[in-house]
C-alpha cells in the first residue's frame, strides 16, 4: 500500500505504509521529483523535536507521533500544522511546507529539577 | 591534587517525548544502563566506566530540549564557596536538597546568560555497573550497543554566549580550549574544566536555552564506525558521520534520539592543560572546524536544536 504525498507547487512523493511523511518527501527529492521546491526540503531530527518540517495539510487523513509542543502547539495540530517527520499517511495527502517558527524568548518550558 | 573545583560534567537531564522509546535508545543502542526510576518517573541512567550514580536523567514531557546540565565539584566545601562567587558575579543561586535525584548529595543551580539551568554537586553515591577497582579487569559487565564509556559533555546553543565566557573563566575557573570568531562577533566556544578539549561548549544563538547535543565517548575510531552500523541498522535518525571535527579534533556521528534530541558519539581528541593557549578559528575555515572532512557545516548545524 502506498500514498500520494502531494508537496502543494513542487511535485509528488511515494509514501509506503507506516512510513513518515518526511521520509517520503526526502527519497522524492533525491528522485528528482520535487522539483518545484525553493530551496533544499528542510530536514532536521526526523523525529518531532526540532521543528524544521513543519508543513501544513491541506488534505487527506494521517496518524502522528508526539511532536515537541515548542515546535506545535496544539492548536497548530488540530488544524494540520504538524511535523512531516511525526506523521504517516491514511490516504493521499496534500502539504504545504510552512516556515519553522522560532519562538519567542521565554516560551520554552522553565527548566525543572523535579519530573511533571 | 591538581583537578580541584569543578571536576566533570556529571549529568545532564533531558526532556522526552516518549519514554518507553527513550530508555530504549539509550539503553540497547547506545549501551548505558538503567540505574533506577524516581517516585516522580524520571529515569536514571549511566555509562559502564562511570562509578557515580548515574550521568544522564530522562524526564517525560511534552517538550523535547534539556533542563539542566550538572558538574561534580570535588568537595562539599567548594559548593560554598562556588555559591558566594555565583552570587557575588550577580546570579541568583537556589538549593536542590540531597536526595531529589536519588544517589546525588545537595546541589546548587542557576540560569546562565544564554537561559540554560546550571548545576553543582559534590556527592554522588556509586553504582553498578561500574569499574573494577581491586584486580580489575577491563570491564565488570559487557559492553552492548555503543558502548558509550562516559557521558562526556554538552553543545548549548543561546544568545550572549560572550557572558557565558566571562562567567564559566572567571567564576567556575574554566579554560577556553578554543573559540569561533566571525566578522560580527564571537559565535561558539569550547570550555573545559580538566585536560579534555571540552566539557562544555556554547553557540550563540537568538533562542534562550537550547540543546545542540549531549555527547557521550567512545574507546576509538573503531567504536565510531559500530555505532555507524547501529544506527543504520536500527534505522536511528542520523544528522551527519561518522566524520571527523577539526575543532577538538574528535571522531564523531551526530544522530537523534527518539524525542529528536540530538546525541553525539565521539573518540579522540586532544589533550589541554591550563597553560595551554586557546585556539582559534574564524570564517575562512570555520567548515572545516565543524567538519573537518566535508569542510563546510551542514545545514542543520546552525538551525536544528530541542
Amino acid at each position: 500500500m502506498t500514498y500520494k504525498i502531494t508537496v502543494e507547487g513542487a511535485g509528488e512523493a511515494t509514501c509506503y505504509e507506516d512510513e513518515r511523511a518526511l521520509v517520503a518527501m526526502e527519497r522524492a527529492q533525491g528522485f528528482g521529483r520535487l522539483r518545484g521546491l525553493p530551496r533544499k526540503l528542510p530536514v532536521g531530527c526526523r523525529r518531532g523535536g526540532c521543528g524544521i518540517c513543519r508543513v501544513l495539510v491541506l488534505e487527506g487523513d494521517y496518524r502522528s507521533d508526539p511532536m515537541s509542543r515548542s515546535c506545535v502547539s496544539a492548536e497548530d495540530e488540530a488544524r494540520g500544522l504538524v511535523l512531516a517527520c511525526a506523521i504517516y499517511p491514511l490516504s493521499d495527502l496534500t502539504v504545504r511546507l510552512e516556515t519553522p517558527r522560532l519562538n519567542k524568548p521565554g516560551s520554552m518550558p522553565a527548566a525543572q529539577t523535579s519530573g511533571e | 591534587m591538581a583537578l580541584t573545583g569543578v571536576l566533570r560534567p556529571g549529568f545532564a537531564q533531558l526532556r522526552v517525548l516518549d519514554m518507553e522509546k527513550s530508555i530504549e535508545h539509550y539503553t540497547k543502542r547506545m549501551g548505558l544502563y538503567e540505574v533506577t526510576t524516581g517516585n516522580d518517573g524520571r529515569v536514571y541512567l549511566k555509562c559502564g566506566d562511570e562509578f557515580d550514580h548515574h550521568s544522564l536523567v530522562l524526564r517525560k514531557c511534552d517538550q523535547a530540549g534539556i533542563d539542566m546540565f550538572a558538574f561534580k565539584v570535588a568537595s562539599d566545601a567548594d559548593l560554598d564557596a562556588f555559591e558566594a562567587r555565583i552570587v557575588a558575579y550577580g546570579f541568583p543561586v537556589d538549593h536542590v536538597p540531597a536526595g531529589e535525584q536519588p544517589g546525588l548529595g545537595r546541589r546548587i543551580g542557576w540560569t546562565i546568560a544564554s537561559g540554560h539551568r546550571i548545576e553543582l554537586y559534590a556527592h554522588a553515591d556509586l553504582s553498578d555497573p561500574k569499574p573494577m577497582i581491586h584486580n580489575p579487569d577491563v570491564w565488570d559487565m559487557e559492553p552492548h550497543g555503543m558502548a558509550a564509556r562516559r557521558m562526556d559533555h554538552c553543545l548549548l546553543y543561546g544568545p550572549h554566549i560572550e557572558k557565558n565566557l566571562d562567567f564559566f573563566t572567571k567564576v567556575l575557573d574554566f579554560k577556553c580550549a578554543e573559540r569561533v570568531d566571525m566578522p560580527d562577533g564571537l559565535l561558539a566556544i569550547w570550555l573545559t574544566c580538566s585536560t579534555k578539549a571540552h566539557d562544555i561548549a556554547f553557540v550563540n544563538y537568538p533562542e534562550p536555552a537550547k540543546l545542540h547535543h549531549v555527547a557521550f565517548e567512545l574507546k576509538d575510531w573503531h567504536a565510531v564506525g559500530h555505532a555507524g552500523d547501529i544506527i543504520t541498522r536500527y534505522n536511528i535518525s542520523v544528522d551527519i558521520g561518522p566524520t571527523r571535527h577539526g575543532i577538538t579534533r574528535g571522531e564523531t556521528i551526530y544522530f537523534f534520539d527518539p524525542s529528536g534530541n540530538r546525541d553525539e558519539v565521539f573518540a579522540g581528541g586532544y589533550t589541554y592543560y591550563p597553560d595551554h593557549p586557546t585556539r582559534t578559528w574564524d570564517e575562512t575555515q570555520v567548515g572545516k572546524g565543524i567538519f573537518y572532512y566535508e569542510r563546510k557545516m551542514n545545514e542543520a548545524f546552525l538551525s536544528v536544536v530541542s
